[in-house]
């Protein structure tokens, strides 16, 4: 072997060390080395080598990288950074659109880039979550195309043959009411029945207790921390007692872990986990194939795929499913557990999820707002440029290169952008509280902002940002050439006005675009709300029938109530009107209608006084009268859907009709039509109203609600507590239970009302970010073309006519974004509107308001500047030449 | 006079490469350090002194002559300035008076 240190050590010393200091310090290394060979052979000089070189191994042997070498040491970095805050000082005006602009612009992106981040984050804390399938079923039901969240029970089986190393849970949500030693007793939703397997799938942290066979054995539970400090206080639950109540009895289950607060980051909520195992004693007939159901979480094995095991389970389950359920042709389906948030909307969800389109559009909203301040910052730094031209000739003729103006820009991009991003950290922690956390969900959107990704993201954004901004800029600007400049002939650089004209056109086709959606949304959304549903919708609240106690007797609380004196009617339902659900579709039948119809309508179950209580209109015929016996049972009452779906002659009045109505057996009726009320929308809006009929119903089945209609005479909270007092002696052992059914609408449109703040919101800050930039872009139009001012003045030109000449560059930019941004708009509106069965009419006045909102906007930020320049006087401006 | 002040390691290294006479570079003054002092010197530490010793004027280098024992690297070879002389001087003269009031008899 030769007599040499090994090679990569010497690489490794040639790489770090610099280059003055190298041939010393290799010399000491030889020379050490060799004496190690003679002292203690070449093996052990070899082996300790490392160390010596390790030993030179120190930042004063360091290289010093060439971008340091000549931004820090040869003082252009001081100096550019103070031309930058001299330039800062000399344009306080431009700089300081610039930087709040750039402000405006990094919260709004910030912001919803958060939320869009928030919303893709639901479900991705459980490990493994890409193997992690809900498992649901699509059938048809009599015509009626069923997409439910939750499974048949007995599926479990059915697929637990399928998993091959995989782990199946069952989670049922099963309200009901709650209550502990030292608690009164609550009504709580989310008291879930789950598998012991829940918490291999979804490992939530035990506080208290440990989930390890927390849910082994029947009448077991685990609470999370909320609700353990709710019902114990500080004292350990763990051991106590918990009573659960439905309306099949009272149950005792034994609390036996403590789980955290589920993230809300998750598209399911549990309070309550109890042992899947209790059903056998809390509903005993719950392993059937139709009712209850629960939602079903498959984690297949590590080498099983989703097609194969879909195809394996559907065959299982024509082999085992019940000959009934089959008959609907079920198909399963497969949904993967993080694309739920965002993708799923099954009937019966957990929590009413997002859509990814609307994610997708926001994050675009938050883009083009961004857009928008990077125009304004391009435009003013451009319109600036040419008021620098003589500093860079200058410096171009005592020898400057232009890449040492090209960094010097970019040094001045660079520091506006920090500057910017340094404010916005300041504005969205100081308005965190106040108006973040209630656009998003403030502790996630917190998580997410705080970890160390976001950092990254901001110290690469700013980079981004000044790289995006400042290019056009700086390469605009550097290109003079030092002659013209210092001949004063820039007039063959001035002709680029042009290219600030497009993005000005830009800017504002994407406000006209915003400005348009934000009525559009508003107007669709205030619609809904003030839309007259056919019904009264105010002062009516639904009382609910909690238990088979008060759906028996409900007569004797109705008759109680009416006699309050702020109450005007009382009726019996088997629905709260508006909420868009509850409504219950039966066969029905046409014995004598000329095409002998058979089909399946809505029924709404109601007594004598619903139509009075609702103030729903009569059209023809006649109301349901206690006086009249038969009208019990076979009277029926349609909507003019209805009446319009049979098409008679003669009209539906006296119509015999056949009537199937489940009571736990089927119920046939076989009556008369004795009234068609107008059509009411006893749906959403999304729906256009459907046949419906309505039929007395006082079987304890269908008694769900008291609907009581109140007079606006007193203040509701009297009202209410009159009303309380009432139930509380009519059913002593439970909480009273109701609604507002203006609330309920208004539920109904809630993803409307979030879009439509959001919009509004963040289109105001579009719009106020625009009108920075045109008021700058005034304020340097007009500094430039003050002796142009001056001259038609002093030519004699009025002030209208130079207002004129003044504006009449904006009037054809606004012109050309109508011509962009109108045809988006319709493409959009009449897409979007498609989903509503009552829509407003997106019509050419919307579009003109929006114009005309626009102008105001140009034309009120450069009014100043206006202004100013024909008060001046001409001489002012014409003088110092 | 800040920035020509010198540490204890700055003074023995300065010393010793003034002691070498011309035969002064790393691995010789880390071997010179070990032989009078018995003190075991990071050879890296050495050079980063020598070269402060350098910008604070003390010392000035040349490159000496390459040996096969050095792979054929040239040495860097130090040798006291002016400054460097007198400074040691001062050094060695303010040592020995507040020697001699301790023991008159010896100086």
């Amino acid at each position: 072997m030769k007599k040499s240190p090994p090679g990569w050590l010497v690489s490794f010393l040639r790489w770090f060390c610099n280059a003055d200091y190298l041939e010393e310090i290799e010399g000491d290394l030889h020379e050490i080395f060799n004496e190690k060979v003679d002292a203690r052979g070449l093996q052990f000089a070899r082996k300790t080598f490392v160390f010596d070189v390790l030993k030179f191994f120190r930042w004063s042997n360091f290289k010093s990288p060439k971008i340091m070498k000549y931004t820090f040491n040869n003082g252009l970095w001081k100096h550019n950074l103070l031309i930058t805050f001299r330039v800062f000082k000399k344009n306080m005006l431009f700089t300081g659109i610039n930087i709040s602009g750039l402000v405006l612009g990094i919260c709004s992106f910030t912001i919803l880039f958060l939320y869009y981040i928030q919303e893709n984050s639901y479900d991705k804390v459980f490990p493994e979550n890409d193997r992690i399938f809900r498992v649901a079923i699509n059938s048809i039901d009599d015509g009626h195309y069923l997409e439910p969240a939750k499974a048949p029970i007995p599926l479990y089986d059915v697929l637990n043959e399928t998993l091959q190393g995989g782990t199946l849970t069952r989670m049922m949500p099963w309200p009901g009411y709650v209550q502990s030693e030292i608690n009164t007793k609550f009504k709580e939703n989310q008291f879930v029945f789950a598998d012991e397997s829940i918490f291999d799938l979804f490992p939530f942290e035990s506080l208290d207790g440990s989930v390890v066979q927390a849910l082994e054995a029947p009448m077991q539970i685990v609470l999370t921390q909320q609700k353990a400090v709710q019902y114990f206080g500080d004292k350990s639950p763990i051991g106590k007692t918990i009573t659960f109540e439905d309306e099949n009895g009272k149950f005792e289950f034994a609390v036996t872990a403590v789980i955290k607060d589920l993230p809300e980051n998750t598209h399911f909520h549990m309070d309550f986990i109890a042992s899947f195992s209790s059903l056998t004693q809390v509903i005993p007939w719950y392993g059937n194939w139709f009712y209850p159901n629960a939602f079903l979480y498959a984690k297949l094995g590590s080498t099983q795929n989703v097609e194969n095991t879909q195809k394996l389970a559907e065959e299982l389950l024509l082999e085992n499913g019940h000959k009934e359920y089959l008959k609907g042709n079920p198909k399963l389906v497969f949904q993967k557990l993080t694309s739920i948030h965002l993708t799923s909307d099954r009937q019966g969800e957990w929590k009413s999820n997002n859509t990814q389109i609307s994610m997708q559009f926001f994050l675009a909203l938050g883009a083009f707002i961004l857009l928008i301040a990077i125009i304004n910052y391009v435009n003013l730094t451009t319109a600036n440029s040419q008021q620098r031209s003589r500093e860079i000739g200058i410096k171009k003729a005592m020898g400057s290169e232009k890449s040492q103006l090209i960094k010097q820009f970019f040094m001045e991009s660079l520091v506006t952008v920090s500057i910017a991003i340094v404010l916005s950290v300041i504005v969205m922690v100081t308005l965190w509280h106040s108006l973040i956390s209630q656009l998003l969900n403030g502790a996630v959107a917190y998580n997410i902002l705080t970890s160390y990704q976001s950092l990254l993201s901001i110290i690469i954004g700013v980079i981004a940002l000044s790289a995006i901004a400042g290019t056009y800029p700086t390469l605009a600007t550097v290109r003079f050439n030092p002659i013209d400049v210092l001949k004063n002939n820039l007039s063959k650089y001035l002709n680029n006005g042009n290219q600030r004209k497009i993005l000005v056109t830009v800017q504002f086709s994407i406000s006209m675009c915003l400005i348009l959606l934000t009525i559009l949304l508003v107007k669709q959304y205030n619609y809904m709300q003030d839309k007259n549903m056919g019904f009264k919708k105010d002062y009516q609240i639904g009382l609910k029938m909690v238990d088979n106690h008060d759906k028996t007797n409900y007569k004797t609380l109705k008759d109680e109530l009416k006699k309050l004196p702020f109450i005007e009617n009382v009726a019996v339902s088997n629905t709260v009107l508006g909420a868009g659900e509850g409504f219950y579709s039966f066969p029905v039948k046409f014995p004598d209608h000329p095409d002998n119809i058979e089909t399946e309508w809505y029924a709404l179950g109601a007594d004598e006084d619903y139509l009075e209580t609702f103030d729903i209109e009569l059209l023809e015929g006649r109301n349901f009268n206690t006086e009249i016996a038969t009208d019990q049972r076979l009277a029926f009452i349609v909507n003019e859907a209805a009446a319009n779906f049979l098409n008679l002659e003669n009209g539906v009045i006296g119509q015999s009709m056949e009537v199937t109505i489940y009571t736990g057996r089927a119920d046939i009726r076989k009556g008369k039509v004795i009234g068609v009320v107008k059509d009411f929308n006893f749906q959403s809006l999304y729906e256009s109203v459907k046949p419906l009929v309505i039929y007395i119903n006082k079987h304890p089945y269908y008694t769900d609600f008291l609907n009581i209609k109140l007079k606006t005479s007193q203040s509701i909270l009297t009202q209410i507590k009159s009303i309380e007092k009432s139930y509380s002696t009519f059913n002593p052992n439970k909480p009273m239970e109701f609604m507002f059914v203006d609330d309920e609408i208004k539920k109904t449109y809630q993803r409307e009302l979030a879009s439509s703040k959001i919009m509004t919101t963040f289109t105001i800050l579009s719009i106020l970010i625009a009108a920075l930039g045109v008021f700058g872009l005034a304020t340097y139009t007009f500094r430039r073309r003050a002796k142009e001012i001056g001259i038609r003045k002093v030519m004699g030109a009025s002030s209208s006519h130079i207002t004129m000449v003044l504006t009449k560059e904006y009037v054809y930019i606004i012109l050309i974004s109508c011509i962009i941004s109108w045809p988006v708009v319709y493409i959009l509106s009449s897409k979007w509107l498609d989903n509503f069965a009552y829509s407003i009419e997106f019509g050419p006045l919307n579009y003109l308001l929006g114009l005309v909102l626009v102008v105001g906007i140009a034309f009120g930020s450069s009014l100043f500047q206006i202004l100013k320049s024909l008060k001046v006087n001409p001489v002012e401006h014409l003088r110092d030449e | 006079m800040k920035g020509t002040f010198l540490g204890e390691l700055e003074e023995l290294v300065l010393l010793t490469a003034a002691a070498l006479h011309d035969k002064a570079y790393g691995v010789a003054i880390v071997a010179e350090i070990k032989s009078t002092t018995g003190r075991e010197m990071n050879i890296g530490a050495i050079h980063t002194v020598l070269r402060r010793l350098e910008t604070k004027g003390f010392l000035k280098s040349r490159l000496g002559g390459a040996t096969t024992k050095r792979g054929g690297r040239r040495k860097r070879i130090y040798t006291p300035t002016h400054a460097g002389q007198a400074t040691l001087d001062q050094a060695y003269e303010m040592r020995t008076s507040l020697y001699k009031r301790i023991r008159p008899s010896l100086a």
